[in-house]
């Protein structure tokens, strides 16, 4: 099979978007190219996902170097997996955004950024080298930093500023884990790392370098300290770039976290995971109860980022194949689901004129395809069956309870409830209550925007109904995320000639 | 056998004042300590290429050739993180820009000191203040205006005493038209 494929995903979105900024006004043609972009992707996507999970992981060497020396990409069924899930949610919020504004009001830099964003996003994704991998970050940083002040009103650009400072720290941090990476293994390639680190196992520097590693990506993910820069700075946003930052830039950071704890560190780093597992649960409780206490649908959805974030870290840090299974599962859902339920805020937004829970109501009457949308992903995010939530959650409670971690188990399903409390009030705020402060506004736009929410939901449910096949898929990913020396012999098996990966002196 | 203790202590140097100026209140210091901060990750970087004593650059020619080489790599990789740097900077200056272009301030607490959730007692203080400052400018441009008010009309009735006296006087009537 050819591996020039996995270069697609990282290609694609970035030609579309140079050629975009070719016309300085936006156009038909413009969005034509950008949804024929994004619909390609999710083709190859699913291409891609169907041909890894039956052969196996692809390596692509770029420009034909040896494995240590070029840039590789490797595209194993969670990379392609994600790819294929980032094109979706970037295809649902663009076909969103182009119904909600007209050629004429819509910015002329909101598409380009958004296929540049989706290219790091990619490049995250399907990167095997830990430099690239900041390279990746950084081209996904910047033109997230530009599209949060893009369409800012003066009284919000100032909630760019935390966002922009502790991504900022992050990225330093990086550049210098980076430094560390390379002084103890000679080397930035994952595959090689994971090879050379096993010799390391018990020195004080290894575990360093994982605790900054954590540090870096726990930042960028909202985990429990280091999460406060998420729910001021998400609600700023439009909803359509909100959806897909809500639904995918933290996500980035738990996909990462996943690779290098499950794939390149060795596995006997246990001290670590058990921080995950337990700044994970603070995260989910904090998370949910921020959810719970505020009065804004876009702030108690940002709130339920950072609680969702929470049990995935939870279910990583139990660092068995189940529970890596369960964060895979759970991480899909949630990609789908909150970027939805952010899609679905707008709607409320335009048809209320606001999203205070105070001031909205009478959707039901007034929008009820609008009103099952949110009935499905709110039940889906609270994980009640038959929705996709249901499996997440389900398999990391059993994760927790299987494993013998009886409070973290406990702790997920109890924070679930709370969950569902948080959506029960914006359910009740605008759906359920007869009369609002201004009459509802319904319009085309609304319609083709409920459009795009109604049919996340139905994947949601799709996902749930198949849960059979897809925690198969979940499964058999995991298993290769923490194949370490399987991933390391498919990478560095694709030499021509046999490179004898050089021990440590 | 030099173990780099002189990149230790720069790095260590950059990194604190670097952290020190990004806890500062005023947007423009935390500008400079990113810099020094992002300084100081690349120079981690540049050390893990390792002591250059008696070692050439990797230039493999002549006499260089039989001598030790100092690894090149991370320094490749400091340009890619100089010139991300340089951009994501650049695009910090026009953000600092921006908010000040959009709130009138310059510190952290006085921009945050109007929110709905002001979480220190100090940005409580400081919204008080804000308010009470508004007010007091609002009182004296009230009082400026009215003032401009009152001098165009004692203007306008001198005008007209002067017309009046001027129609009875027709030789200087194009000097106050």
């Amino acid at each position: 099979m050819n591996a020039n494929l996995l270069v697609i995903p990282v290609l694609a979105p970035l030609l579309a978007g140079l050629l975009c900024l070719l016309a300085p006004r936006p156009t038909a043609a413009r969005r034509a190219l950008v949804a024929a972009t994004l619909i390609g992707l999710i083709a190859v996507g699913v291409f891609l996902v169907s041909h890894v999970v039956g052969d196996g992981a692809m390596v692509l060497r770029i420009g034909g170097w040896a494995v240590p020396y070029g840039i590789v990409l490797v595209g194993d069924t969670l990379s392609v997996l994600l790819v294929t899930l980032a094109a979706i949610t970037g295809l649902a919020c663009v076909l969103y955004g182009m119904t909600e504004q007209t050629l004429a009001v819509e910015h002329p830099l909101r598409l380009p950024l958004m296929m540049f964003l989706l290219t790091g996003v990619n490049l995250s994704f399907l990167t095997g080298d830990l430099f690239n991998l900041f390279v990746a970050f950084e081209v996904m940083l910047l033109s997230s930093y530009a599209l949060l002040t893009l369409e800012a009103r003066a009284e919000n650009s100032r909630q760019a500023w935390p966002y922009l400072v502790l991504n900022l720290v992050g990225s330093a941090l990086f550049i210098a884990a980076c430094g560390y990476t390379y002084s103890l293994f000679g080397t930035m390639n994952f595959a090689e790392i994971s090879v050379r680190a096993d010799a390391l196992v018990g020195d004080f520097r290894l575990t360093l370098l994982a605790a900054l590693f954590l540090l870096v990506f726990g930042m960028k993910a909202g985990l429990f300290p280091l999460y406060y820069w998420l729910p001021r700075s998400y609600p700023m946003l439009p909803s359509a770039t909100g959806a897909f930052f809500g639904g995918m830039l933290t996500k980035v950071g738990v996909y990462v976290l996943l690779r290098i704890f499950g794939t390149v560190l060795p596995p006997e780093l246990t001290g670590l995971h058990q921080l995950i597992a337990w700044t994970g649960a603070a995260t989910m409780f904090i998370g949910v109860l921020g959810a719970v206490s505020r009065y804004r649908v876009s702030e108690i959805l940002t709130y339920h980022i950072a609680s969702q974030i929470g049990y995935m870290g939870l279910a990583l840090g139990m660092f068995t194949t189940a529970s890596f299974a369960a964060t895979i599962l759970f991480l899909a859902h949630n990609i789908i689901v909150k970027s939805a339920l952010f899609l679905v805020g707008g709607v409320i937004i335009r048809a209320n004129g606001t999203d205070e829970l105070a001031r909205t109501g009478g959707l039901w009457r007034g929008a009820p395809w609008l009103g099952i949308a949110f009935f499905l992903l709110a039940a889906s995010l609270a994980g009640l069956p038959p929705m996709s939530g249901f499996w997440g959650k389900l398999y990391i409670v059993q994760a927790g309870f299987e494993s013998g971690r009886w409070v973290l188990g406990a702790m997920a399903a109890f924070a679930g409830i709370l969950t569902l409390m948080s959506m029960l009030k914006i359910m009740l705020a605008c759906f359920w209550r007869g009369d609002a402060a201004t009459p509802v506004r319904w319009d085309g736009g609304a319609r083709g925007m409920t459009a795009v929410c109604l049919g996340a939901a139905l994947l949601s449910l799709g996902i749930g109904l198949a849960a059979g096949p897809a925690t198969k898929l979940a499964l058999h990913a995991a298993e290769e995320t923490r194949d370490r020396a399987g991933y390391a012999a498919r990478v560095l098996g694709t030499n021509e000639i046999n490179y004898p990966g050089k021990q440590l002196p | 056998m030099n173990n780099q203790l002189d990149v230790a202590v720069l790095v260590a140097l950059l990194a604190g004042a670097g952290f020190y100026l990004c806890t500062s209140r005023r947007l423009l210091r935390v500008l400079f300590g990113i810099l020094a901060l992002s300084n100081a990750a690349n120079l981690v970087l540049l050390s893990a290429s390792g002591d250059p004593t008696d070692k050439s650059s990797p230039v493999m020619v002549g006499e260089a050739a039989r001598l030790g080489r100092v690894d090149p790599l991370p320094q490749a990789l400091i340009l890619t993180a100089i010139v991300i740097g340089f951009a994501v900077v650049a695009y910090f200056a026009v953000l600092i820009y921006r908010i000040y272009s959009d709130r009138r301030h310059a510190t952290v607490p006085a921009l945050f000191a109007d929110d709905p959730h002001p979480e220190s007692p100090a940005a409580r203080e400081l919204a008080a203040d804000d308010k009470q400052r508004r007010l007091e400018n609002d009182a004296e441009r009230r009082r400026l205006e009215n003032e401009a008010a009152l001098k165009l009309e004692e203007d306008k009735l001198a005008a007209r005493a002067h017309d009046a006296h001027g129609h009875a006087a027709p030789g200087k009537k194009e000097g106050h038209s």
